[in-house]
């Protein structure tokens, strides 16, 4: 599990890399908190090297998008593949959050 | 081939039962989204147990059994904690708005969307569930 941080036009992007699981979850909602708290209003992820997500991770984002819904941010998720983007189907959570194909075309939709 | 991993009610024994459905995975030339599946369902259900079984801070020994034929894979989950029926669970709410989302019941809804057919009762102060996954085999040739 790995997290690569970086910022383009003040979008946070998180890359996340491995496995997203009931041990490595905590790393990822201590992520979120502190891009949170430091005044991200908009976050993009970059999911296109998750080999594994469970509902921990799940319900990390799901608190994460609702803290920054509160000052009217979203979410994006990018770059999903097929085996993550099910597992955020099943969960229902595909209309909760935006999503797009590329972390590029996410970031259009902030500017 | 049986696969049987005894498991204490530690999260960190997750890393154990990740190793076992790999190593049962490669055995048997499961694709890769059955072996994703049972990584999820399986991890769902174990964690389940840890956090909501025991009342106690003591030692548990939750034990996970897997089976492979050439149709389907059966297992079994045991744990001696306090009685629960996963397939009673109610399915969460996944039409609800964004702020009436609750966290909890998704992990249960996941396992329960991976199996075809998954079989709880108590026995002798144990919970016991057996699941079964059908398998799907690409025609070759």
């Amino acid at each position: 599990m790995k997290i690569e941080q970086r910022q383009v036009n003040d979008i946070p992007i998180l890359a996340l890399h491995g496995r997203f699981d009931a041990m490595t979850s905590e790393h990822l909602e201590e992520r979120l908190k502190s891009v949170i708290d430091g005044g991200a209003r908009n976050i993009c992820l970059d999911l296109n090297a998750v080999e594994f997500i469970s509902s921990s991770a799940l319900r990390v984002l799901l608190t994460s998008l609702k803290e920054v819904k509160k000052n009217e941010g979203i979410i994006v998720l990018a770059a999903m593949p097929s085996h993550v983007r099910e597992v955020f189907d099943l969960a229902g959570f595909l209309e909760l959050f935006a999503v797009q194909e590329t972390c590029e075309e996410a970031l259009k939709i902030f500017e | 081939m049986i696969l049987k991993i005894i498991l204490e009610n530690n999260r960190h024994d997750l890393a154990k039962l990740q190793n076992a459905i790999d190593t049962f995975t490669e055995e048997h030339n499961l694709n890769v989204d059955i072996g994703f599946g049972l990584n999820l369902a399986l991890e769902e259900l174990f964690i389940n147990v840890i956090l909501h079984a025991y009342d106690d801070r003591l030692l548990h020994a939750i034990e996970i059994s897997l089976d492979y034929d050439a149709n389907k894979i059966t297992g079994q989950i045991t744990d001696d904690g306090r009685c629960f029926d996963p397939t009673l669970h109610p399915e969460p709410d996944l039409s609800a708005k964004l702020e009436e989302r609750k966290n909890g019941g998704l992990g249960i809804h996941l396992a329960r969307r991976f199996f075809d057919n998954w079989k709880y009762h108590r026995e002798k102060d144990k919970n016991i569930l057996n699941f079964e996954k059908r398998l799907i085999r690409e025609r070759s040739g």
